[in-house]
């Protein structure tokens, strides 16, 4: 097997990216040496902590998924085929560790409720029949940031991990779908829900503040 | 003309918006209220969104190092049993 430098998106400026990728640096990390490994922890586990914080865990917990995300590496790497880069295999450990912590199966639901409240928003002939309320009105909501991450708690693993993924900059949409195990269709769906749950949830919850 | 339920399916697309379709979402972005409501929102969550993960995910670089220290010592002592 040998390893695609180059998936999808452009690799970021990182040093550190260019130390984990090539056969041989793969070969060495599929043999689990120490040096390849040590590389591999130094380069991520601050972007491994950071997306678990993300994805709403506390400190604690958050270093604690770290690690079961690091040992079940170790365990799996000499099967490591280099197919992906080294980093979105890193983070799909993340995801399916994060979605065992929350219990909750992580899925794309080809149904989702959602998608109904979004109709019902508009008459059949394709016009607003439940306007979005008052941008100024909803800009104070979402100025609120514990009322933000009370909505993202609200919304599946998947959907945030999603959102999680964007906002960690060096994830690009191929990335994201190999990590989710989506296709771009899927993801577009995915954002198109996510996006809208939040927005949804912030509205009533401004609707009830104005009240 | 596009109705308003096809504006936010545009509003929220992953992909480049084709350019003979940009020229219709701001027309219709200028004139609908609903709509140009809800791109607003879209933009402010974005932000609100930006700025709450930021906050979350401030970390210590002691702590960072201390869990890299502590899983490498971990593999060391298990790949060497």
């Amino acid at each position: 097997m040998f390893i695609c430098k180059h998936i999808g998106e452009s690799m970021s400026n990182n040093i550190n990216e260019n130390k984990v990728t090539g056969a041989e640096f793969l070969a060495l990390l599929k043999s689990r040496d120490n040096g390849a490994i040590e590389t591999v922890v130094r380069a991520y586990t601050e972007t491994l902590y950071r997306g678990a914080l993300g994805l709403g865990f506390n400190e604690q917990t958050a270093e604690e998924l770290v690690q079961q995300v690091w040992n079940t590496f170790f365990d799996v790497v000499p099967n490591f085929e280099g197919r992906s880069h080294v980093r979105t295999f890193i983070f799909g450990i993340l995801y399916n560790k994060a979605s065992e912590m929350r219990r909750e199966l992580k899925r794309y639901e080809t149904t989702d409720n959602i998608e109904e409240t979004m109709n019902s928003r508009f008459a059949a002939d394709g016009k607003w029949a439940k306007p979005p309320i008052d941008p100024e009105q909803f800009l104070l909501a979402s100025e609120t940031l514990e009322l933000i991450q009370n909505c993202l708690d609200a919304l599946p693993v998947t959907q945030r991990m999603a959102f999680c993924l964007k906002e960690i900059d060096d994830h690009g949409s191929s990335d994201i779908c190999k990590i989710l195990g989506v296709t771009v269709t899927n993801l577009g769906v995915l954002m198109y829900r996510a996006r809208n749950r939040l927005r949804e949830c912030i509205e009533n919850k401004a609707r009830l503040k104005s009240n | 003309m596009l109705p308003c339920k096809e504006i936010v399916k545009i509003l929220n697309s992953e992909e480049d918006i084709p350019f003979y379709r940009r020229a219709e979402l701001k027309m219709h972005l200028l004139m609908c209220k609903h709509c140009s409501a809800y791109s607003k929102q879209l933009g402010f969550m974005k932000k609100g969104f930006k700025l709450l993960f930021m906050k979350l995910t401030k970390t210590d670089p002691k702590a960072v190092e201390k869990i890299e220290n502590e899983t490498i010592e971990k593999f060391r002592k298990t790949s060497s049993s």
